[in-house]
C-alpha cells in the first residue's frame, strides 16, 4: 500500500508539478498574508494570488477535470496558426548536426549538464556574497572549466576574459564588486 | 512643433558619442542575433546594467540598436546553417538555406540585409508619420483606462503566447502576485518584506529580466554543447545579383515590413511569428508559379523584411503605454524606466525629442544594417561556428555582476540566480515567459491605477465602464478571455 503511494507520487511529482507546487505554496502563503493589510493595500495582491492559485490547481488537476475543461485547460489558444511551423522550426534549431553515438543519452546528458550549471550558480552566488564577485568569478570559472572539460588553453583564457570583466564592471559600475561579507 | 521636436531629436542623434554607441549596439546584435542560442532578449538583458553610466537616450539607442541588428544577424546562421540565430529568422530558413545549397549563399545573405532595411525603413518611417495621432490618443488615457490597459496586455499576451491559456494567465498573475513584493506605490504599508530592508523596494523587474533572459538561456544552452556548424560553409553567390532580386520585389519587400509592424504592435505576438506571417502572405500572393521553401528569394524577402518592421511595431505599445510586446522590448522598457524615462503622454509630449532620436536611430541603424550586411557579409560564416559551452560562462559572469550594479543590492544577485532558475523551467514547460514578465512589470502600473482610479469613484467598479474608451476596453479584455476558452469547449 505505501510503496504503491510512494510509487504514484513519483509518477506525478514531476519538474513541472513541483514547480506548480512551489508556486501554489508562494501564492497561498501571499494571499494568507494579505489579511494582516488595509483593505487598499490587500486588494491588489488578493486578487493577483487568487487568480494565481486558481491557474495552478486547474493545471494540477488537469487530469480530474471533465473531459471539455481539460481540453480548455490543455489547448492551445493561439491567435496565429504559424506558430505550429514556429515551433517546428524551433524544434529542428534545437537539434544539432551530430548525432549521439550507441549507448549516450542524450536528454539524461543534457539534464545533467543542466543540473550542474544549476549547482555551479549557487555556488557562485553563494562565494561571491562571502568574498566579494570580483574574487569569487575566476573560482566560478575556473570549477565550470574543470567541470564541464573545456580545453585548458581556453579554460585559461576564459578565466583571464573573466577577470578582465569583473575589473571592468568594477570600474564601470557605481558599486563595489570586491566587497564581501568577509571584507 | 514635429518639425522642432524632430531637429532637437537629429541633434540628439548625431552628437558624439551617440552614434559610436548606435555603430556599437548595431554590430553588437548582428553578433549576438547571428550565434544560435543567443539572441537580442539575452544580448539587451547583459547590457542594460552597463548603460547605468549613460545619458538616457544614448542607452536607449544602444539597447535599440542591439535589438535591430540582432533582428538581422538571426538570418545568418538560418541562411548558412539552416538554424535560426534567433526565432525571428526561422521562417528565413524555409527559402535561405535552400538557397545556400544551390551556391546562392551569398545571395541569400544579401537579400536579407537589403530586405530588413528597406522592410525597417517604410516601418519607421510610418510610426514617425504616426507619432502626433499617438500622442493625441495616449493623453485621452487616464486612471482607469491605464489600469484596463495593463489587464487587457495581459490578457492579450496568454491569448497570442503559444501554449496553454490558463498556464499563460497563471504566469501572468504570479508575475502580478510577485511584483507587490514590497511597499505599494499607492499607501505606506510594507508587504512581505519579513522587515527585511532588501526587499523594501521589492523585487527589481530588470533583474528578473536578466535572471530569465540571460541565466534561463544559458541553462537551457548548455545541454546543447558544442558549436553549431559543424562542417565548413560554403559562401558562394554573388552579392549584386542578391540586391537586384530585392529590386524585383519591392512589393513583397514594401508589404512584409508592414506586416511585421502591424503584428509587432500587438502585445505579445513578436517577430516569431511576422515573419511566419510574412512568409504565407509572399506564398499566397506568389500565384503558386514560383516555389517556395526551394530556394525561392522572395520567401527570404518577405521573412526579413517583416522582423525588422516588428521591431518598429512593437515600440507602439511599448512607448505609448508601457506594454512590451516581446521581451526585448520588455528589456528596453527597463531600460527606459532605469534612466527616467517613463512610457505614456510623458514620452510623447516633454520627452518627445528623445522618443523621435529613438526612432531616427532605427531609421539610420537600417542604413547601418545594410552597409554592414553589404560589406562584412563574407566573413560571416565565422560566427556560426562559435561554440556555446565557451560562451555560457562568460554571459553568466556578465549577469551576476550586472545583477548587482544595478543597485548594490545581494538581493538583485539572488534575483537573477533563482529567477533564472524558474524561467528555463517556465520555458521547459511552455509557460508564456512574456506574460510572467509582463504581470511583473505592468504590476505595479496596475495597481496604482485601480487604486487611484476606484478612490475617484469611491470604490465604484462602474468607473471603469462608463467612458467608452475604458467600456470598449473591458468588453475587449473580456471577450479574449473568454473567446478561446469558449473555442476549445465547443471543439471538444
Amino acid at each position: 500500500m505505501s510503496s504503491s503511494i510512494y510509487q504514484s507520487i513519483r509518477e506525478r511529482a514531476t519538474p513541472e508539478s513541483v514547480m506548480l507546487v512551489l508556486m501554489l505554496v508562494v501564492s497561498s502563503y501571499m494571499l494568507l498574508e494579505s489579511t494582516t493589510f488595509s483593505r487598499e493595500v490587500a486588494l491588489f495582491p488578493r486578487f493577483a494570488a487568487i487568480v494565481t492559485i486558481c491557474g495552478i490547481l486547474l493545471l494540477l488537476l488537469q487530469r480530474y477535470l471533465p473531459e471539455t475543461l481539460q481540453a480548455a485547460v490543455s489547448e492551445s489558444s493561439t491567435m496565429f496558426d504559424q506558430t505550429e511551423s514556429v515551433q517546428e522550426v524551433e524544434e529542428q534549431a534545437r537539434t544539432r548536426t551530430d548525432e549521439p553515438g550507441p549507448g549516450d543519452d542524450p536528454e539524461h546528458d543534457e539534464q545533467y549538464q543542466q543540473l550542474l550549471l544549476v549547482g555551479l550558480l549557487a555556488v557562485y552566488g553563494v562565494v561571491g556574497y562571502v568574498i566579494g564577485l570580483v574574487l569569487a568569478t575566476p573560482i566560478f570559472l575556473a570549477l565550470y572549466v574543470v567541470m564541464f572539460d573545456v580545453k585548458r588553453t581556453i579554460g585559461v583564457a576564459l578565466i583571464v576574459v573573466g577577470i578582465a570583466i569583473a575589473l571592468a564592471f568594477d570600474a564601470i559600475l557605481p558599486v563595489n564588486l570586491m566587497e564581501g561579507q568577509l571584507w | 512643433m514635429v518639425t522642432g521636436s524632430l531637429l532637437s531629436a537629429l541633434e540628439i542623434l548625431f552628437s558624439w558619442p551617440t552614434p559610436g554607441w548606435m555603430i556599437l549596439g548595431l554590430l553588437a546584435g548582428i553578433l549576438i542575433g547571428a550565434i544560435p542560442g543567443l539572441g537580442p532578449n539575452l544580448g539587451l538583458a547583459i547590457v542594460l546594467p552597463l548603460t547605468i553610466r549613460l545619458d538616457g537616450p544614448d542607452a536607449i539607442i544602444l539597447l535599440i540598436s542591439i535589438y535591430s541588428g540582432a533582428m538581422y544577424g538571426g538570418s545568418i546562421a538560418a541562411i548558412l546553417i539552416n538554424t535560426p540565430g534567433t526565432a525571428a529568422a526561422a521562417a528565413t530558413t524555409l527559402d535561405g538555406y535552400p538557397m545556400a545549397r544551390q551556391g546562392r549563399a551569398l545571395d541569400a545573405l544579401t537579400i536579407s540585409a537589403t530586405a530588413s532595411a528597406v522592410g525597417g525603413l517604410f516601418a519607421i518611417v510610418t510610426l514617425l508619420l504616426l507619432t502626433p495621432y499617438l500622442t493625441q490618443i495616449v493623453l485621452l488615457f487616464g486612471s482607469p483606462e491605464y489600469f484596463l490597459i495593463a489587464l487587457f496586455g495581459i490578457a492579450l499576451i496568454t491569448v497570442v503566447a503559444r501554449g496553454s491559456m490558463v498556464k499563460g494567465l497563471t504566469a501572468g498573475a504570479f508575475g502580478l502576485l510577485l511584483s507587490t513584493i514590497g511597499f505599494p506605490v499607492a499607501a505606506g504599508q510594507p508587504r512581505y518584506t519579513f522587515d527585511s530592508y532588501l526587499l523594501f523596494d521589492g523585487l527589481d523587474f530588470v533583474a528578473v529580466l536578466i535572471g530569465i533572459f540571460a541565466i534561463g538561456e544559458m541553462i537551457k544552452l548548455i545541454g546543447e554543447r558544442g558549436t553549431i556548424a559543424k562542417g565548413g560553409v560554403d559562401m558562394s553567390g554573388s552579392v549584386l545579383s542578391g540586391a537586384r532580386d530585392v529590386v524585383r520585389a519591392p512589393i513583397t519587400t514594401i508589404k512584409s515590413g508592414y506586416i511585421g509592424m502591424l503584428i509587432g504592435a500587438i502585445p505579445g505576438s513578436g517577430a516569431s511569428i511576422s515573419n511566419f506571417i510574412s512568409y504565407a502572405e509572399a506564398v499566397r500572393s506568389g500565384g503558386g508559379e514560383e516555389e517556395y521553401g526551394e530556394g525561392n528569394y522572395r520567401g527570404v524577402i518577405a521573412s526579413e523584411a517583416s522582423n525588422n518592421g516588428t521591431v518598429a511595431g512593437s515600440l507602439i505599445p511599448t512607448f505609448s503605454f508601457g506594454i512590451p510586446g516581446s521581451g526585448a522590448t520588455a528589456i528596453l522598457l527597463g531600460g527606459l524606466v532605469m534612466h527616467g524615462l517613463n512610457p505614456g503622454p510623458e514620452l510623447f509630449t516633454t520627452n518627445v525629442d528623445i522618443t523621435y532620436s529613438v526612432f531616427l536611430a532605427l531609421l539610420v541603424g537600417n542604413a547601418v544594417i545594410l552597409a554592414v550586411g553589404l560589406l562584412l557579409v563574407t566573413r560571416s560564416a565565422y560566427i556560426t561556428r562559435v561554440n556555446t559551452t565557451y560562451l555560457v560562462p562568460l554571459i553568466i559572469v556578465f549577469a551576476t555582476l550586472g545583477a548587482l550594479g544595478l543597485r548594490g543590492n545581494w538581493l538583485d544577485v539572488i534575483t537573477v540566480l533563482v529567477f533564472g532558475i524558474f524561467g528555463f523551467f517556465l520555458m521547459r514547460y511552455n509557460y508564456s515567459i512574456i506574460a510572467f514578465v509582463l504581470g511583473i512589470i505592468l504590476g505595479p502600473i496596475a495597481e496604482e491605477n485601480l487604486v487611484r482610479s476606484l478612490q475617484l469613484s469611491d470604490g465604484s467598479l462602474l468607473i471603469f465602464v462608463d467612458e467608452p474608451i475604458s467600456l470598449v476596453l473591458t468588453v475587449m479584455t473580456i471577450l479574449i478571455v473568454i473567446a478561446p476558452l469558449v473555442r476549445a469547449i465547443r471543439s471538444s
